[in-house]
């Protein structure tokens, strides 16, 4: 029923702590370009834009009339999503699989280095409940974090063992900011940020910009680029009112999941997908994805970490590199870059099929699942 | 491609504040009629998309969160537009693509503001603009679209009465509008000696700060035909984006004149392209145009091709564009008589499907049977148009 899309270009700027010699618009306009060169394309092939752009996270009201020009809206037919980068993404898909215009440009971006992130993450909470709680996205990760372990009586060690594993890879990931391996040792006497995240189970916030070109159908074909289709899309959010929740267990995730897996005619996710990138803001959110992802069952994703069934996070995940708004679309990019065998570094051996998932809101209220695939 | 029709409109009353809600409550108000005018419940729904402009009037961060329970979108998917005062138009483009995509049958596009409450919109809305160039000029909503009109009255010798015509015939409108915010009438001398905010745009010139909600029903042409209620088909979509630096609109080496709204007639193109419209002067029965200020009605008359550049305010006066003429525009009352900044674009198209539904009520256009809606957002940056069809 819908139109056949594909990822043909992909191009990452950064990530660093702080990038102080471009302006943010210099990094998009960077990013833009260089996707743009990826798939071989002129600006004037191009037929939409859809920029992923955050006005708290930016610092200005309306942040995409800035945005725009740069990643190469002038002009164009542009709509700008303002609930995460990789819901951008997935309107562009879904402008394309629609049968609208033969190809789409999509940008996500953070420089959090010119942004006070943990404050943009308390002004969300409504001003009569929530606010004066002065929560932010650390703290909710934590409570998410210690509801798991608790629930599933998780050593510490187990963590521990993921962030090693990331910061491996990471190693190997030309685009990551943290570079350097680290041990178990290291992260367990690391020190404690809010209870039981210690600081190496944490992100970086990072600078830089990514951005990715799709087209649909024979366009795709005819520009004999290293395609990555686009196979499965789902995303789901949860409810705002998470205290009677499951912080485990997400609704988001599964629903979004189930939807990607149902278009892909996933079947068996363990065997049937060989690269996940995963939302991974501490390691515990990454076992907690093997879990809603259906890679293992409750409680069982330290247990998965270790059978190496499905390689994840091999760009090192966001605990190598994490430009806030824009790292759901970093996901998906690194997905592409895996299934078309163009992962400088970190390639997994004969990925063919890949998944993507990003997350956004406090204690991921919201999650996007997203399915690749490479040639045969 | 897919057919979609809008089946069911919502509007809360636009106004001032509304001490008695809070904002999930205003956007559900909107839903739920939305909902009992398609004849649906939010089970139906398969998806959302929200509109809502800067965080920043809303005073809460990515307010999207807090709202989407409002929406009742636990577990389904859910994401949120924002360009600006275009956002209510690119929402529903977004819905559209939702269905158009064969996705999902059933999306709700939705939102709602709370103008009246965030202080000085100005103050906010100047920080659209570049730190160190245009922002300290200091430019506003108000004072951009002040020099769009020196610029149009310089190139085409039209003048401040022709933008009172404007506004006068709004507020006429608007008389017939039980959502309208502003609902009295206004004489072209009471607008022309109305207070000066910035020259020539005068309090009569301008829109008021709302408070309202506004939400649509889309559906597939597969579930649309089983709804019993009349169905306005979304036949045309387009957007186009000019440059973010207003100067670049001005002087030797820009592309446009700030007078015109090339990029506009470029948004509406695309739509009627889709649409299959060739000749809007005859095609078109009705236009709900986004103007927040009575000179811009003008330019946006002339880039919808209802007419020809600089002609708009003769026309007017010759009681052209009003309800009972050929083409009426803004029968609602339109922007200048409710700005309920995140929905105010999708109030046009509300108020387009009403029309082509036959539901507007004492401001119904007799026999109306093809729409166009429009929005304009950041500093008359992005642009938005939908054409609809109604089946009658």
């Amino acid at each position: 029923m819908s139109e056949r899309v594909a990822v043909v270009g992909v191009s990452q700027v950064g990530y660093a702590s702080a990038i102080t010699d471009r302006t943010l618009e210099e990094l998009i306009f960077e990013a833009a370009s260089g996707a743009l060169a990826d798939a071989r394309l002129a600006w004037s092939d191009l037929d939409a834009v859809v920029i992923g752009a955050s006005d708290l996270v930016d610092g200005r009201v309306i942040s995409s009339m800035v945005t725009a020009p740069p990643a190469g809206g002038y002009m164009k037919d542009l709509i700008a999503v303002a609930s995460s980068a990789e819901h951008a993404f997935v309107l562009a898909y879904l402008r394309l699989a629609s049968g609208f215009g033969h190809t789409a440009l999509v940008a996500g971006w953070s420089k959090c280095s010119e942004a006070p992130i943990p404050l943009v993450e308390q002004l969300s909470l409504d001003p009569f409940y929530r606010r004066h709680v002065g929560m932010d996205g650390l703290v909710a990760a934590a409570l998410q974090a210690a509801a798991y372990r608790d629930r599933y009586g998780l050593p510490e060690a187990a963590a521990a063992r993921v962030v090693v594993k990331n910061r491996a890879s990471g190693a190997r990931n030309p685009h990551a900011e943290r570079r350097q391996a680290v041990t178990a040792n290291d992260v367990l006497v690391s020190p404690m940020v809010a209870w039981p995240l210690k600081a190496l189970e944490t992100p970086p916030l990072s600078d830089g910009a990514c951005a990715l070109v799709l087209a649909r159908g024979e366009r795709a074909d005819t520009l004999r680029r290293p395609a990555a289709r686009v196979r499965g899309v789902g995303w789901a959010s949860e409810t705002y009112w998470r205290e009677p929740e499951d912080l485990v267990a997400s609704r988001a995730l599964a629903a979004a999941a189930e939807r990607a897996y149902r278009m892909a005619g996933v079947r068996d996710p363990r065997r049937e997908i060989a690269v996940a990138e995963v939302y991974d803001v501490t390691p515990y959110h990454e076992l907690m994805a093997y879990e809603g992802l259906g890679f293992c069952g409750p409680g069982e994703g330290a247990r998965f970490a270790g059978d190496g069934e499905v390689t994840v996070n091999p760009s090192g995940g966001l605990l190598c590199a994490h430009p806030f708004f824009a790292s759901g679309l970093v996901r998906i990019a690194e997905a592409c870059l895996q299934v078309t065998g163009r992962a400088d570094g970190h390639q997994v051996a004969s990925a063919r099929r890949a998944l993507a998932h990003g997350a956004s809101g406090l204690a991921g209220q919201s999650h996007t699942v997203v399915v690749l695939e490479g040639e045969a | 491609m897919r057919r979609v029709a809008i089946v069911g409109v919502g509007q809360t009353e636009h106004r001032f504040r509304r001490d008695d809600v809070t904002y999930p409550e205003l956007a559900r108000e909107a839903v739920a009629r939305a909902l009992a005018h398609a004849g649906l419940e939010v089970r139906d729904l398969a998806a959302a998309v929200l509109a809502l402009a800067p965080d920043a009037l809303m005073g809460v961060a990515h307010a999207e969160r807090w709202v989407a329970d409002a929406l009742g979108v636990a577990g389904k998917p859910f994401m949120r537009v924002n360009t600006g005062g275009s956002t209510g138009i690119t929402t529903v483009h977004a819905a559209y693509f939702h269905v158009a995509s064969g996705l999902f049958d059933c999306v709700l596009a939705a939102g709602a503001d709370r103008v009246g409450e965030s202080g000085d919109a100005q103050l906010v809305l100047n920080t659209m603009w570049d730190v160190l160039y245009e922002r300290p000029f200091p430019l506003n909503a108000i004072n951009m679209l002040a020099l769009q009109a020196v610029r149009y009255m310089a190139k085409y010798g039209t003048t401040e009465y022709h933008m009172a015509l404007a506004a006068v015939k709004n507020r006429r409108h608007a008389l017939r509008n039980p959502h309208a915010h502003l609902r009295n009438e206004v004489t072209v001398e009471e607008v022309l000696a109305s207070r000066v905010i910035c020259w020539p745009i005068k309090l009569f010139d301008a829109c008021p700060q709302s408070t309202g909600g506004c939400a649509l029903v889309l559906c597939s042409e597969e579930v649309a035909r089983r709804l019993p209620g009349p169905k306005a088909w979304i036949d045309g979509v387009g957007n186009c984006v000019e440059t973010y630096f207003m100067g670049d609109r001005m002087g030797p080496a820009a592309e446009h004149d700030h007078a015109d709204a090339d990029a506009l007639a470029e948004a509406i193109a695309r739509a009627y392209r889709q649409a299959g419209i060739r000749d809007p002067r005859r095609e078109i029965d009705v236009a709900e145009l986004y103007a927040p200020f009575s000179n811009i009605e003008l330019h946006a008359i002339e880039a919808a091709g209802l007419c020809d550049k600089g002609q708009a305010g003769r026309l007017l006066e010759k009681g052209e564009f009003h309800l009972g003429s050929r083409q009426p525009v803004n029968p609602s009352g339109g922007v200048l008589c409710a700005n309920p900044i995140a929905v105010t674009a999708m109030v046009r198209v509300a108020e387009a499907a009403l029309q082509v539904m036959g539901h507007a009520g004492e401001r119904q256009v007799e026999g109306a049977r093809t729409a166009l809606a429009t929005g304009i957002g950041g500093d008359h940056q992005f642009y938005g148009a939908a054409v609809l069809r109604g089946e009658r």
